[in-house]
């Protein structure tokens, strides 16, 4: 079997140097378009958008030749691809090590003992025809494996099989719209039958990612509670901490969206930060840089009043019209508030009036014994 | 060719189509399906070739999910 199969491929390359022999010129070309092709699949291989390319050249040619192995690589090339290249933007939004590339590794030459040494669930690829449906499946249980590293088990299966939907929603919602349809009809209902909170949680999400306190504030807030909860009892109350979690969260938005509308409106002092159990976080929104006449003194000034008042969890947002001027403020943070370690810098996709962009920072207080970071 | 650069990516297990026959053999499992022995973990229907949606180790035991809907939502640690 071997020794035919060599002497195939020595027959083959006998002609392809006799080729090459009679017409060099054309026998470069080739072997460059070749290389060139090798290089383009494996630079594409690393940058999704690249890989999206790959993905479009490769599903109409498997579609049209149906060989098994040409199927399955523009299967894998485009859900790999077009999932990767939504979760890279969205790696800035989440919590810092949530969201890795997605691969996808076919198991068909793996065994039982495999299968059991993993500890994975394998999920069945559809053919090409329904593609779509494979994306929403992979992307769907992409991020219910990605989300809540270590602390799935403590968050309540409501806010957290929500979380999953409301991001796989937004991931639909930057395709094609036949998407939304499966979408609906495969996730969301089916989740809503088994659960019927889950709706609600839905649209008091919707209302603070609006703001980019969904991923900026909510999800990495009860991950930090109950990654402190698990191994005690507060681990039982988490369904209350969640709640009230997003209880203030709404109640922070609801009350300054009142103050867009009108200006003389006071916001309520306790509203800027919370107590719980585990911790005390609190907000300092940045805006107005004509306001600051002493750059960000004002603000360090209010930095300094939260830790006064305890705050070990604060959440720095700032507008995206002025993001150079908030990163000016974080950075002002970092130098002149030791007290408070900068844990990590995220972009929302929203800031919290609205608007398409935004920063954001999470600083920690550093005589916090607890591990909340 | 350049897979030192490539960070190590979050592992999707899965099985084209085409596969599933030849797989669920070397599990030891196709004739059982095939025979009509096994039951969704889910919704408890009786699991064919056409309906598996996902195959999941538990318990020191191989389980499945079947096609519909509200199964293939619990899949993942549910």
């Amino acid at each position: 079997m071997i020794e035919s199969a060599c002497k195939i491929i020595g027959s083959v390359c006998d002609k392809a140097v006799s080729f090459a022999g009679a017409y060099p010129l054309l026998g470069w070309i080739i072997a460059f378009g070749i290389l060139l092709l090798f290089v383009f699949s494996s630079v594409a291989d690393l940058i999704p958008k690249l890989g999206v390319i790959k993905a479009d050249l490769l599903l109409p040619i498997a579609k049209r030749f149906r060989f098994h192995k040409l199927v399955k690589a523009a299967t894998k090339a485009d859900i790999q691809n077009n999932v990767n290249a939504v979760v890279r933007r969205l790696s800035h939004e989440l919590p810092k090590d949530w969201i890795r590339d997605m691969a996808i590794k076919w198991v068909e030459l793996e065994g039982k003992d495999d299968l059991f040494n993993d500890d994975e669930a394998v999920i069945r690829m559809r053919p090409l025809e329904n593609q779509d449906l494979n994306f929403l499946t992979a992307t769907y249980y992409f991020f219910k494996k990605s989300f809540f590293p270590k602390t799935r088990d403590v968050i309540p299966q409501t806010y957290r099989d929500a979380s999953v939907l409301f991001t796989t929603r937004r991931v639909v919602d930057e395709q094609k719209d036949k998407l939304k349809t499966l979408y609906e009809d495969k996730l969301l209902e089916p989740a809503i039958e088994k659960d019927k909170k889950i709706i609600t949680v839905l649209e008091k999400y919707g209302e603070i990612d609006d703001h980019g306190f969904f991923t900026g504030t909510f999800l990495r807030e009860i991950h930090a509670v109950a990654s402190e909860a698990r191994f005690n009892k507060l681990r039982f109350q988490m369904s209350k901490e969640t709640h009230d979690i997003l209880a203030h969260i709404e109640e922070f938005m609801g009350h300054y969206k009142s103050k867009l509308a009108d200006k003389n409106f006071e916001m309520p002092d306790k509203l800027w930060s919370r107590i719980g159990p585990v911790t005390h976080y609190g907000f300092l929104l940045v805006a107005h840089p004509i306001k600051a006449a002493f750059g960000a003194d004002a603000y360090i000034n209010r930095v300094k009043e939260k830790l006064v008042e305890g705050v070990d969890r604060l959440y720095v947002f700032g507008t995206a019209q002025e993001r150079e001027f908030a990163i000016m403020v974080i950075n002002s943070i970092v130098g002149q508030v030791p007290e408070y370690k900068l844990v990590e810098r995220f972009l929302p996709s929203k800031d919290y009036r609205g608007e398409i962009g935004g920063v954001g920072a999470l600083f920690i207080k550093r005589d916090n014994s607890s591990n909340l970071a | 060719m350049f897979n030192f650069f490539k960070k190590q990516g979050l592992k999707i297990k899965a099985i084209q189509d085409r596969d599933l026959g030849f797989y669920l053999r070397r599990l030891g499992v196709y004739d059982q399906i095939v025979d009509q022995k096994i039951h969704c973990n889910s919704c408890g229907d009786l699991i064919s070739l056409e309906t598996i949606q996902a195959i999941i180790p538990k318990d020191g035991k191989i389980t499945f999910l079947c096609f519909r809907p509200k199964c293939i939502n619990i899949i993942h640690n549910d």
